[in-house]
């Protein structure tokens, strides 16, 4: 597993250090912060994978803190931690789409092993939901099959183009610098590559010029975009 | 009174968390149990409450299942206004916790 990033917020400030000198000794990479507020500013601030939260702080308290960082995140895991052991607040703790919940006194190795379950469940979660087909007006664009779909007429596309059009549908409306397109193809940022680049991108506006929904732009010391007015993933 | 197994099990068999906990325990508790009259008598019900939580777990940590028992009414009266036998389950528990920190931290007694 890869050094997992988590937010702690626990108003009990010298036991929480210990918490948190526990998880990293795990292999975590902790933020400690000791009341609701200062949590969600550091949320906002950082990138974590995982949040644990005591239900009953100063200034917030873990369920709004929940609410709020759902509405940032709604991907984001939380775990609460409470010393009350009311079902009532179980029962509202999962509500607002809490992973887990710990009564205090806890185990920090059980608290540890949740945490870990829950990224590897994340984990698995996000690789069963790679998109490999979309959409846009009349065409459509089959990852699986190299097959792209332009005005009613089936075109079979090489390895690298089907790569290169993932890119753009990945990216769909943003910018896909010239980089990140010869990494994501190539795997490196060679120089020679940006010819080779530069043909590809070619076959594939000839290959999307009948739709006149999709174009991709040049931008120029930037790299392209991939511009349509509707969604395509589908 | 004091579980030390159950508070080794809970930090996982680490004897240097443990000693810690036990040393915050030492300071941190009596110093919380002191402000309780006051906070009770200035009427400062949600910093009372906030005490009566704070300590319901330490105790829990320890085993000293009578006292965060008690801590878990007194904090529970507060929350729903029944502040009428605070001031008498305090001082009960004040008396109750002296002797308890005498016999088990005598260096350490009030």
């Amino acid at each position: 597993m890869e050094t997992p990033s988590l937010l702690l917020i626990d108003d009990e400030i010298q036991y929480s250090e210990l918490t948190k000198e526990y998880l990293e000794m795990k292999g975590c990479k902790v933020m400690l912060k000791h009341d609701g507020q200062a949590g969600l500013d550091a949320f906002k601030l950082h990138s974590f994978d995982l949040c644990v939260l005591d239900v009953k702080m100063p200034k917030k308290d873990g369920f709004t803190l929940a609410e709020e960082i759902k509405e940032i995140n709604e991907m984001t895991p939380i775990i609460f931690l409470t010393g009350q052991s009311l079902k009532e607040d179980k029962i509202k703790g999962l509500t607002l789409g809490a992973d887990d919940y710990l009564t205090k006194p806890f185990s920090m190795e059980e608290l540890y092993l949740r945490i870990k379950a829950i990224l590897k469940r994340v984990k698995v979660q996000e690789k069963s939901v790679v998109i490999d087909q979309y959409q846009w007006g009349d065409s459509k664009f089959d990852l699986e099959l190299r097959e792209l779909t332009v005005a009613g007429e089936k075109i079979k596309l090489t390895s690298i183009e089907s790569k290169l059009l993932k890119l753009f549908c990945d990216n769909q409306n943003k910018v896909l610098t010239r980089d990140a397109a010869m990494m994501g193809i190539w795997g490196d940022e060679e120089h020679y590559r940006g010819y080779s680049l530069n043909v590809y991108v070619g076959k594939l506006r000839k290959f999307l010029k009948p739709d006149s929904s999709v174009e991709i732009l040049n931008l120029h010391g930037e790299g392209y975009k991939l511009v349509y007015k509707q969604s395509v993933a589908g | 009174m004091i579980d030390l197994s159950l508070l080794k099990n809970l930090m996982s068999g680490d004897e240097k968390l443990v000693a810690r906990f036990i040393l915050i325990f030492k300071t941190q508790v009596p110093a919380q149990v002191r402000q309780l009259p006051g906070l009770c008598e200035n009427q400062e019900w949600e910093e009372l409450s906030t005490s009566f939580h704070s300590l319901k777990t330490q105790f829990s940590y320890l085993g000293i299942t009578e006292f965060a028992e008690q801590m878990r009414e007194m904090e529970e009266n507060v929350d729903n206004g029944d502040t009428s036998s605070i001031a008498a389950g305090i001082s009960q528990f004040i008396k109750a916790f002296d002797q308890f920190m005498q016999a088990e931290f005598p260096e350490n007694s009030l």
